[in-house]
């Protein structure tokens, strides 16, 4: 029986080793690329989601008198929304007030709502990310 | 049987690597591809999570853009106060189409410390916001005109000049950029604002310093004595119906342009309503001087005619129309007030009044005329008025000239009631007491002589007998008793320097209507508004009768046309204090609030801002100083407003009641009333009302050829944005 030989097999043990090779560096990179890609895709998906949260909260906070929006109001509004799959309930920061004079004598005050609203998985791995958002309601006298 | 194997005829060198090539390619074009289109996705995801970020932050310019409109309605030169008080007529042909007012407003330079705050959590924090930027616009399709006042039958002012309501809209821009490289995201959002525009002098009746519908009883006597006005007596009140000037200088001022500017004067009911006012020749400024001012000019030497003493043919000719030939001249005399203690005719005064009482020869029967040059000022009054200027009419021998002096003497006392004739004393007892009744009427009856006497100038304070004199029938016709002239007459007389004995003729030269002036006073046509003196976008409003205005009418569409109502479970005053309106002793209004429950103001120091407040009744418990901008109007719809015992600045208004003097009168602004009840504790001071004629002059709204407009306008919005889509 004739040994197989590179003339038989048409490639030799090196030839392969390196196609190999360079299959492998060609082909893992893009993995990790297609990886990130998905983990990404999955990112922004619970981002967004955490982000309409928060929006729904700013939402509700502009909807809210100027006069009534105080942090017991915005903590029951918080309260009151849906929290969607990956996101911790949202969580305003206490009311600041910005008082602004203007140059005729007008004065603007500003209620300062900071909500944060987390988002906890990637791709069945733990990890946390935190949507902040402001809202600014104004009075002008 | 062997067999050979078969050459690979593929196995060449190399043959391998292309095949891993191959694999490679279709590997990294295939991931790439589902790569990018991932990535693709994300990006859009971002961009619209980006593009929320960017409609949150304009959400947040909207709100904040009340501030340039609280700022530009205490603007008047802003270019968005001059585009919402322009009239109504601007706007309309322009219909549904968009009208931007003013510049782009660059919020986030404007609000950098909000801005810096909300942007604090933005990934690239300030940075992030590339701009935040507000447009405001009008669409004219949603203006409207405030509701129109109806004032008479079929009267009714169309409120369309600066005054509407509707919506400004507002545009709100906000763009982020979260990677320094990256694609900027902009998003746009808008929204209006709910705003009405308010003229605070109320249309018509803020062109009255007084109207007052019923008197109760006759308005401005004045309880005088030695030393002045009596405590405990009715104050008297002094008018100052526009722009004050020395007498010399008023005279130049009655034309038909400076009475469009100046108050009017209705004084309406069913009572006899005197209305005294004179001028001096004694030019002083001080109000200590009012009804102590008179010097008594018996006429120019030079020129008999001139000064205070005009001679009145047509007078003439009824004295001595039963003498074949003439003999008494009758002179007229716009009198004001004296002390008679100094002067360059003290030794005359001495003279005559020897052997009186001192309040004798204060002549306190002419206080109730008191008011020094500088307070009138040409104005029309309307209604059954008797009014004007004093005037003693004084028969006297013609010859020698200066015999009418010493019948002015002879006349001087007599303060007879012109409202009843049949108290004349002379008149009565003129048979019985002929020979002594000069000096009866002199030393002992200052208040019961008539209007002419025939004055004996052999013997002080005697009188001719009729034979003598003037026959009796005429004496009787004329002893009348003092009258005052008709108001807008004597204007004119003003206004031709007393020179002329009737200027009615004139009357056309200076534009003026005629029948303003005609007698007598109490003639219908004088309770018609002339529309000579109307702006013309009211012209329709020419002979409006105005006893037949009913200002309860016009409650209703005021309180419509308020910008703020008072939520019923609030007092006016907590309302006040909670919108920050009130604050100490400081008002800042800017506004038209209209409320259910009284008002009761605090006294105050500082009124940064006017508006108009109606409530049901209204006490003012101290001093209303002039606004810093604008005018104050306060309106009581169903009872009355009480005046504190200190200067008010405000436009008062009680359409179904009194308002209530509790001293003496210091209103600079106008009242209108169904009463004025100026009280009997008045003090030794007269009241005073002034009309505020730089705040209320503004009948007609113009701007400026070079832009200015009135600041009298108040501009208010509803402080929530409503969004649109």
């Amino acid at each position: 029986m004739e040994a197989v030989t590179r003339q038989t097999r048409g490639f030799s043990f090196v030839e392969l080793g390196i196609a190999i090779l360079i299959l492998a560096l060609t082909i893992v990179p893009i993995l990790d690329l297609l990886q990130g890609g998905v983990k990404g895709t999955a990112q922004s998906l619970y981002l967004s989601r955490a982000f309409q949260a928060a929006r729904s909260v700013a939402d509700s906070i502009y909807s809210c008198p100027w006069s009534s929006l105080d942090d017991a109001t915005v903590k029951t509004l918080a309260s009151k929304i849906e929290v969607p799959d990956g996101c911790s309930r949202p969580r305003v920061d206490s009311i600041q007030l910005i008082t602004s004079s203007l140059p005729n004598g007008s004065v603007l005050e500003t209620k300062v709502a900071t909500i944060r609203v987390g988002w906890v998985k990637t791709e069945g791995k733990d990890k946390t990310g935190e949507v902040v958002l402001t809202a600014a309601v104004s009075l002008a006298r | 049987m062997f067999i050979r194997p078969r050459s690979m005829t593929f196995g060449r060198p190399g043959f391998i690597y292309v095949v891993v090539l191959i694999i490679s390619f279709v590997i990294v074009i295939g991931i790439s591809t589902y790569f990018t289109s991932m990535r693709q996705g994300r990006l859009l995801a971002y961009r619209s999570l980006h593009g929320d970020y960017a409609a949150v932050l304009a959400k947040a310019g909207l709100s904040m853009s009340q501030a340039c409109l609280a700022e530009a309605s205490r603007d008047p030169s802003s270019p968005i106060y001059k585009a919402l008080v322009q009239p109504l007529e601007t706007y309309m042909a322009s219909g549904r189409a968009r009208i931007d007012v003013g510049p782009r407003i660059d919020l986030s330079s404007m609000f950098s410390n909000i801005v810096d705050r909300i942007s604090t959590d933005l990934p690239r924090g300030r940075s992030s916001v590339a701009e935040l930027s507000a447009q405001f616009y009008i669409v004219p399709s949603q203006l409207v005109p405030l509701p129109a006042l109806t004032v008479g039958p079929a009267k009714v002012i169309n409120r369309s000049g600066g005054e509407k309501m509707g919506r400004i809209f507002v545009e709100c821009t906000a763009t982020v950029s979260f990677h320094a490289f990256d694609t900027r995201v902009s998003r746009t959002l808008a929204g209006f604002y709910e705003f009405r525009v308010v003229h605070c002098p109320i249309p018509i009746l803020s062109d009255f310093t007084l109207f007052v519908r019923e008197s109760a009883g006759l308005f401005n006597t004045v309880e005088a004595g030695d030393t002045g006005l009596q405590n405990g007596g009715q104050p008297a009140v002094v008018l100052g119906n526009g722009a004050k000037e020395l007498q010399s200088r008023t005279a130049d001022m009655l034309n038909l342009e400076s009475l469009k500017k100046q108050g009017w004067v209705y004084l309406g009911g069913q009572n006899e309503i005197v209305l005294n006012l004179t001028y001096s020749m004694d030019e002083t400024a001080s109000p200590s001087q009012v009804g102590e001012d008179f010097h008594f000019y018996q006429q120019n030497p030079s020129s008999l005619a001139a000064g205070r003493a005009v001679v009145d043919p047509a007078q003439k000719v009824l004295a001595n129309r039963h003498l074949p030939n003439p003999f008494w001249e009758v002179r007229n005399w716009d009198m004001g007030v004296n002390l008679l203690k100094d002067g360059a005719l003290k030794a005359q005064y001495e003279e005559v009044f020897r052997g009186t009482s001192s309040g004798y020869r204060l002549g306190s029967q002419l206080k109730l005329l008191g008011a020094p040059p500088e307070r009138v000022s040409p104005t029309l009054v309307f209604g059954p008025v008797s009014a004007g200027f004093f005037r003693i009419v004084a028969a006297a021998p013609a010859n020698p000239a200066n015999s009418s002096f010493d019948a002015y003497f002879s006349v001087l006392k007599d303060p007879a009631s012109p409202s009843d004739p049949a108290k004349n004393f002379a008149r009565d007892y003129y048979d019985e007491l002929q020979p002594y009744l000069g000096k009866l009427l002199y030393l002992y009856d200052p208040y019961k002589s008539g209007k002419y006497m025939y004055y004996d100038t052999s013997v002080l304070g005697g009188l001719l007998e009729y034979a003598k004199g003037t026959a009796k029938s005429d004496y009787l016709k004329l002893c009348a008793g003092f009258r005052t002239r008709n108001y807008n007459q004597a204007l004119l007389h003003l206004k031709t320097r007393n020179e002329i004995p009737n200027p009615l003729s004139h009357a056309r030269e200076f534009g003026i209507p005629e029948s303003l002036f005609t007698d007598p006073p109490t003639s219908p046509n004088r309770s018609t508004l002339p529309a000579a003196l109307l702006p013309s976008a009211w012209a329709d409003l020419g002979d409006l009768d105005l006893s037949k205005l009913n200002l309860k009418d016009m409650v209703e569409p005021l309180r419509r046309a308020a910008c703020w109502t008072v939520p019923k479970s609030m007092s006016t005053e907590s309302y006040l204090i909670a919108e920050r309106r009130l604050s100490g002793e400081e008002l800042d209004l800017g506004t038209m609030i209209c409320s259910d429950s009284p008002l009761t103001l605090p006294a105050l120091t500082k009124v940064r801002r006017g508006g108009i407040i109606l409530a049901p009744s209204i006490t003012l418990q101290g001093a209303v100083p002039a606004a810093d901008r604008g005018i104050l109007v306060l309106v009581a719809y169903q009872g009355t407003i009480q005046l504190p015992q200190a200067p008010v600045h405000a436009s008062l208004v009680a359409t179904n009641g009194a308002v209530v003097a509790n001293g003496p009168l210091d209103v600079t602004g106008n009242i209108v009333a169904q009463r004025l009840d100026l009280g009997t504790s008045g003090g030794s001071s007269p009241g005073k009302l002034d009309y505020d004629a730089a705040k209320l002059k503004n009948r007609s709204f113009e701007i400026g050829p070079s832009g200015q407009v009135s600041d009298t306008f108040v501009i208010d919005f509803s402080r929530r944005v409503t969004r649109i889509q």
